[in-house]
């Protein structure tokens, strides 16, 4: 049997990998332990230098570059066909895409280009006892885990939430870097222009990205109470969280820390979620965390069901007092 | 314009805890859960409505589903949509999103109705794939977008703002166009008892298999390029230790604990 080719989207972020790209780097080289795979790492942006030299001691076997003013920002036509010429290039059997917003949009994209099946949000990637390749997709919210093959056609295409996986550096590999010609967009007629963007107020922490996350639900009840769970986050070093309720209140501007399906996944070392009432959407992207510990006054709550810790009681109340106890040690 | 809005029923989100396999059939018992129009796209209705207050035209509804939700696409009807037309067929059964786009652009196509503009939720509450916008953008050859919050249509282009992870991007999109419209971008409007009068004298056209010119290589479970194993219930249970006491002692509790967890404060 032919080694396997697998293909990974490493979005960029002000010039070099988001971390996606080593979770799923990671995650790829433990799909075929036996066998070993040959990982592409594909790169699709303007002044892409320094993200090529990254990619090329990443761990992965192959980097294929387009750099082009086309990609500077996001373009689902230009992004899409850039990918596209890179998959043509490798001929991958598998696709791996993060679905971040951007992501979550070329992977569909690309199904279609390239004429074949693709696996949404995958919660995990497997090898079955046949060799085929399994991607694991959550339904109903998370409540149910089905199991995906395409069979017929490649690449098989699998799109993965950022956080998903857990990075882990790998030695760098002898390591070929390609750069495409770009030309061909160039040549491509668009229908879509880009106007602009508008970016948020970054707001500390991301919340992927912190030890501790402090999640308040609708169960904190007031904008005054929110306070209290921003001043734990930042009394512990972590990042807000929030619920699809919370966000609704405006307690917190945006969705860029809602977890859940449609949110962020996170996997702290400790999650608080206070006044969360533990919805099928909501656990779906907070459930791997280490540690869990869940506030809220309902004694069957369901969060407590998924929770290493629970208190039967006001949500404000005991995150106002972990913050004076916080402060006094100070 | 004339503009399309696709739209699926969708057991109740809310009601998902619910749900449960059975043990030996394998198969999901959604016993006691409603089924309800899916809530994103509800907000692709309801931002069509309002582009046909300002600009006038007609809003159709389009779905892919079994012919007992005739009910459920009634209620787009009595929200304001002019026309619907209901693709169903167990021939369509089990498609996945490759082929349930394929088939749309199919029935899109057969209504004979030139589009300007064609909605979809942004991504159904059951499989939550959100491909449906982008790949019936392909299958159709038209610009496509989704995740957006915010459309407005002036000399034959679509305005949109699109949702990303730090923010929003603005895009012209030369209309024909295939928008994905983000779940809670608009306050879908309530159903009016005036509304449920008008829908009766509306039309749901039914179009099976033999209506519609698609090839059976795309079509369905066997159309579709994936396929659908097992299914499985996660078990994401926790044996959660009740911590009790005055607020303060709690915190030390918390305080230790979260320590523990290795966090240095
Ligand atoms: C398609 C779809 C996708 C969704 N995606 C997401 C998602 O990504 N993320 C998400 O979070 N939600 C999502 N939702 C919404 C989700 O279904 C729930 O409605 C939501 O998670 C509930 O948020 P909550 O726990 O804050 O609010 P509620 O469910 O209203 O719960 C509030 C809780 O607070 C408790 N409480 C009340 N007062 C107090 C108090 N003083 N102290 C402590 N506890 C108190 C109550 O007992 C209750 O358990 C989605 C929904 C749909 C339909």
């Amino acid at each position: 049997m032919e080694n396997k080719k697998i293909l990974i989207y490493a979005e960029l972020k002000g010039g070099s990998l988001e971390t996606s790209a080593y979770e799923l780097l990671a995650k790829a080289r433990t799909l075929f332990p036996a066998a070993d795979a040959a990982i592409a790492l594909a790169i699709a942006g303007c002044g892409i230098d320094e993200a090529l030299k990254e990619a090329a001691v990443s761990g992965a076997d192959l980097v294929y570059g387009v750099d082009s003013p086309r990609l500077e920002l996001y373009h689902v036509d230009y992004h899409a066909e850039a990918l596209k010429k890179i998959a043509e290039t490798f001929h991958p059997d598998i696709f791996l895409i993060p679905a971040s917003c951007t992501g979550e949009e070329l992977a569909p994209t690309l199904g279609l280009k390239l004429r074949t099946g693709v696996a949404a949000h995958c919660v995990d990637l497997q090898v079955d006892q046949n060799g085929e390749f399994l991607q694991m997709v959550p339904a109903f919210g998370g409540k149910v885990i089905g199991e995906i093959y395409t069979p017929k056609t490649k690449p098989q295409i699998a799109s993965i939430k950022p956080g998903m996986f857990s990075v882990i550096r790998q030695q760098p590999r002898s390591c070929k870097t390609v750069l495409l010609d770009d030309s061909f967009l160039e040549e491509l007629k668009t229908k879509i222009k880009l106007r602009g963007i508008e970016k948020d107020e970054p707001s500390g922490v991301p919340v992927e990205q912190a030890d501790v996350v402090v999640c308040g639900g609708f169960g904190i009840e007031t904008a005054d109470n929110w306070k209290q769970v921003e001043r734990l986050a930042s009394l512990l070093g972590g990042a807000v969280g929030s619920t699809r309720p919370a966000v609704d209140q405006g307690w917190v501007s945006g969705e860029q820390q809602m977890i859940g399906t449609s949110g962020k996944t996170v996997r702290p070392k400790v999650y608080i979620g206070a006044g969360v009432s533990g919805a099928t959407h909501h656990i779906c992207g907070m459930k791997d965390s280490n540690v869990i510990i869940s506030i809220n006054t309902d004694k069957d709550a369901e969060i407590f069901a998924v929770s290493d810790y629970k208190i039967v009681g006001d949500g404000a109340a005991v995150i106002k007092a972990l913050c004076e106890l916080l402060e006094r040690r100070q | 314009m004339n503009i399309a809005v696709c739209v699926k029923p969708v057991p109740d989100p809310e009601k998902y805890n619910l749900l449960e396999i059975d043990p030996k059939t394998k198969r999901l018992v959604r016993e006691g859960i409603p089924t309800i129009i899916n809530p994103a796209d509800k907000n692709a209705l309801e931002a069509a409505l309002r582009l046909k207050e300002l600009h006038g035209g007609r809003v159709a509804v389009i779905s892919m589903a079994p012919l007992f939700s005739q009910d459920k696409i009634k209620e787009c009807l009595a929200m304001g949509a002019d026309e619907a037309y209901l693709i169903s067929d167990r021939a369509f059964g089990g498609a996945d999103t490759f082929s349930t786009s394929y088939t749309l652009a199919k029935g899109l196509e057969k209504t004979g109705i030139q589009f300007d503009l064609i909605l979809a939720g942004n991504d159904s509450a059951d499989g939550a794939t959100s491909h449906v916008p982008s790949q019936l953008g392909e299958w159709m050859e038209l610009p496509h977008i989704t995740n957006i919050t915010e459309i407005e249509i002036h000399d034959g282009i679509a305005s949109v703002k699109k949702k990303i992870s730090d923010g929003l991007i603005e895009y012209d999109m030369e209309l024909p166009a295939v928008a994905g419209i983000a779940r809670n971008s608009n306050q879908p409007r309530m159903v009016s008892a005036m509304g449920i009068v008008k829908a009766k004298n509306k039309k749901i056209e039914v179009y099976t298999q033999k209506d519609l010119d698609v090839d059976e290589g795309l079509i369905g479970l066997s159309g579709s390029p994936t396929q659908p194993g097992q299914l499985l219930t996660p078990d994401m249970s926790r044996n959660a230790k009740l911590l009790q006491g005055e607020p303060a002692e709690i915190a030390a509790e918390l305080l230790a604990i979260i320590r523990k967890a290795g966090i240095a404060v």
